[in-house]
């Protein structure tokens, strides 16, 4: 009996000794780091980086703004330089005012000066500490503002800009099909294989006005972040931007096209009808002729009329098959202009080579090294559109 | 020994269980490259063969545990000698499971624990079980073979819907020939972990039935095989070789790269849970084996007496057996293979079977005389 009271008592001390962790913190004292920017910094071996945190701010992003006042801006940022990640990261705990968290890390943007000089010291950290995921996007800023001057602007509708930027990113994709999200880990794949698209992002206006509560409160802010261009990275280096089609093009050929839309000529006048493309998918076949590879390309796309501004009569199904084959010649121009680009940058943005591999893997081994610079430029590329359209939407013939 | 029993179906559950400890955690088998799974096949009917080796010795003497009777087949003092290598063999890999756990723990969920404080809170509930006997042991895995299943189904299930499993990664098969796969498969593969089921030749005199040993071992084994390989598999479709080659713990990676409708995320928590279940059984079937191991070897009482004091040993041996995870890596798969793996599970299972052959033959003659 004596033992069992002893044993209980023991029991009751446990619940003391064990309910506690040794890293345990409260959630208030923490800092939600949503977004991050990642600059030059201004010397090359004792600053290498200037980081950007973008803290979130609980209270006043959930807090309803229509009532109350608002006082102090949903975001803060700190800034600070160093020459690892982790270093400059340490340091903004100088003016924190608790520890960071990153696992909700939405996105990483990449100042254009650093992804020039290359981006490969970025990502070790982000891999190995496992407080990050590789889950979240990154975005190269294009100039010429700074990716610090990107996060420090606001945003409505969206509390938090990094968030803003992340359902941008996210609704772009889903629908324009030009700016596609590129993951840390496809970024990581791509630094060790050669070449990758990131996409772009650009402030538009007064940086000044944008970086103060004041610029929300307009109906047309002042300033304002927007997804612009596919930088081409190369050897670890920003190479190349691309502008819309030509990004467009980078996404066919990649098979990651969701929806978009093109405007097709209609007579004389041009860009007169709109077509939606909602299912596309795209086949890479390599043969091997003479021991060299040709890749054949070829997308199957399905879409509607979403607009018709000339007087064709679309309840004809020979004018709608005239209409498929402008959309087939509209869908080549734009992926022979992303092969053109990439084979004249001499960069396999579309991992041809690994297709290659999986084709012929005796070839491969003879061709890996010499593929990106010599071969891939050379290669011939075919590539077969057949676009079908569908649907005409609720109307036949316009009412002009 | 104790007097104790367990079923078939006990058994099976501890032998599947152990097979998964650890390396269904840990990055193994990457040296085959992308076709790893195959590499895991093949050791695997590497283990089936090992089994074949084991087994008659077993059916000689199947009440008897492995220490009892080596010292009948290699003669009272090398018999001696080897049955006491073998206790300090099973406690050295007791070691090196329970340091893969702490620091799997120390280095993604628990990073900022010690690493004495997880090694001494896990050898302790497994010095208490082990206290209980192995009956409870039993029992235990009979019942968290089915959380484990669970957890194995809920884990599958959300990377296979995930989206993240791309083919791609796993093409073209036999990239480098069946070089690589075959020397991954042999040795490493078939004695981690198919090899170490010699630990079970200690526990084979408990089972209630001798004849169902066969099935149960075959069937644990295949059964395991089956399904490391299938993991093996599963990884390299999402992670691709790169990051398999890097990774530290590709499962967790693996897991950690789903994200369901921005809610489901960050499951770790399935395979942490895993590791934790697995593993404990892997180190405290080793415990026990050398724990009943020194008590057959020093003619002591019951195994009771002794565990906490080779616990503690376990624990002192898990803390300095490597300076880092790194280090511990290394030993992992190079001199651990060498010295301990291939010498205690191929070649003196393979000598023993040879000798009690030897010595099964020359008695007949000398009966026949």
């Amino acid at each position: 009996m004596k033992n069992k009271q002893i044993i209980l008592l023991f029991l009751c001390l446990f619940i003391f000794l064990i309910s506690g962790c040794w890293d345990s913190n409260e959630l208030q004292k923490l800092c939600i780091v949503a977004g991050m920017a990642i600059d030059k910094g201004n010397d090359n071996t004792k600053n290498r980086f200037r980081i950007t945190v973008q803290i979130a701010n609980p209270p006043q992003v959930a807090g309803d703004s229509q009532g109350g006042k608002m006082q102090a801006s949903r975001v803060t940022n700190f800034t600070e330089t160093g020459s690892t990640i982790s270093e400059t990261l340490r340091k903004i705990s100088n003016k924190a005012p608790g520890e960071l968290l990153f696992p909700h890390l939405q996105v990483m943007v990449i100042g254009e000066d650093l992804a020039k000089e290359g981006i490969a010291d970025i990502f070790d950290v982000i891999e190995r500490d496992s407080q990050f995921r590789v889950l979240f996007p990154i975005l190269i800023s294009k100039g010429p503002h700074s990716a610090k001057d990107i996060l420090e602007v606001t945003t409505t509708l969206e509390a938090i800009p990094s968030a803003k930027i992340v359902e941008a990113l996210r609704t772009s994709e889903r629908y324009w099909g030009a700016y596609k999200a590129t993951r840390v880990d496809e970024v990581i794949k791509g630094l060790k294989e050669g070449s990758f698209p990131i996409s772009g992002i650009q402030m538009k206006g007064d940086l000044k006005a944008g970086n103060s509560i004041k610029n929300v409160e307009k109906i047309s802010p002042n300033t304002i972040i927007q997804l612009k261009g596919t930088a081409i990275f190369k050897d670890r280096k920003l190479k190349k931007w691309l502008d819309l089609n030509t990004a467009r093009g980078v996404t066919w050929v990649m098979d990651e096209m969701k929806s978009t839309v093109i405007n097709l000529d209609c007579g004389m006048k041009k860009d007169a009808i709109a077509a939606n493309v909602n299912r596309s998918k795209t086949t890479t076949d390599v043969k091997i002729k003479n021991n060299k590879p040709v890749i054949y390309l070829t997308v199957h796309a399905e879409g509607e009329i979403l607009e018709n501004n000339c007087s064709l009569d679309l309840g004809k199904s020979i004018n709608l098959d005239q209409l498929d084959e402008k959309l087939e010649e509209e869908i080549k121009i734009e992926l022979l202009q992303a092969i053109k680009t990439a084979q004249k940058e001499k960069s396999d943005l579309f991992r041809f080579g690994e297709k290659i591999n999986t084709t012929d893997k005796k070839l491969w081994k003879k061709i890996e090294t010499a593929w990106e610079n010599d071969i891939f430029p050379k290669t011939e590329i075919h590539v077969n559109v057949q676009a079908i359209i569908r649907r005409t939407g609720m109307i036949t013939k316009s009412y002009r | 020994m104790e007097k104790a029993k367990i079923s078939a179906i006990q058994l099976f559950a501890l032998m599947f269980i152990f097979d998964l400890g650890t390396a269904l955690i840990v990055s193994y088998g990457v040296t085959a490259g992308k076709d790893d799974w195959l590499s895991i096949l093949l050791g695997m009917s590497g283990g089936i063969i090992l089994f074949f080796i084991y087994y008659p010795v077993y059916r000689k003497y199947p009440d008897l545990p492995l220490t009892s009777y080596i010292g009948e087949i290699f003669g009272k003092y090398i018999g001696w000698i080897f049955g006491f290598l073998y206790c300090i063999s099973f406690l050295y890999i007791a070691a090196r499971n329970v340091r893969d756990f702490g620091d799997l723990l120390s280095s993604s969920t628990l990073t900022e624990t010690p690493l004495l404080v997880i090694h001494t809170s896990f050898v302790l509930v497994i010095c208490y079980v082990l206290y209980q006997g192995i009956e409870v042991l039993g029992r235990t895995a009979e019942i968290f073979l089915f959380v484990l299943i669970l957890l194995g189904i809920i884990g599958n299930f959300f990377v296979l819907v995930s989206g993240d499993i791309t083919f791609q990664q796993i093409r073209p098969p036999l990239e480098h020939g069946w070089g690589p796969i075959i020397t991954t498969a042999f040795p490493t593969i078939t004695t981690f972990p198919f090899g170490e089921m010699f630990a079970f030749m200690m526990l084979m005199p408990y089972l209630n039935k001798t004849k169902l040993v066969k099935k149960t071992w075959l069937s644990a084994l295949i059964c395991s095989g089956l399904i490391l390989s299938w993991t093996a598999f599963l990884n390299m479709t999402v992670l691709g070789l790169d990051v398999m080659e890097r990774s530290t713990f590709p499962t967790l990676a693996t897991i950690g790269k789903v994200s369901l409708f921005d809610f489901i995320e960050r499951l770790d928590a399935i395979v942490v849970l895993t590791l934790l279940l697995t593993v404990f059984f892997k180190a405290a079937i080793f415990l026990y084996s050398a724990v009943i191991g020194i008590v057959d070897l020093f003619k002591l009482k019951n195994h009771q007496q002794i565990i906490l004091p080779v616990g503690i040993i376990l624990i002192f041996t898990s803390m300095t057996i490597a300076s880092s995870f790194s280090e511990h890596l290394e030993e992992g798969f190079d001199a651990s293979i060498k010295f301990v793996h291939i010498p205690f599970f191929i070649i003196i299972p393979f000598l023993m079977l040879v000798i009690s052959f030897i010595r099964n033959y020359i008695k007949k003659r000398s009966n026949a005389k």
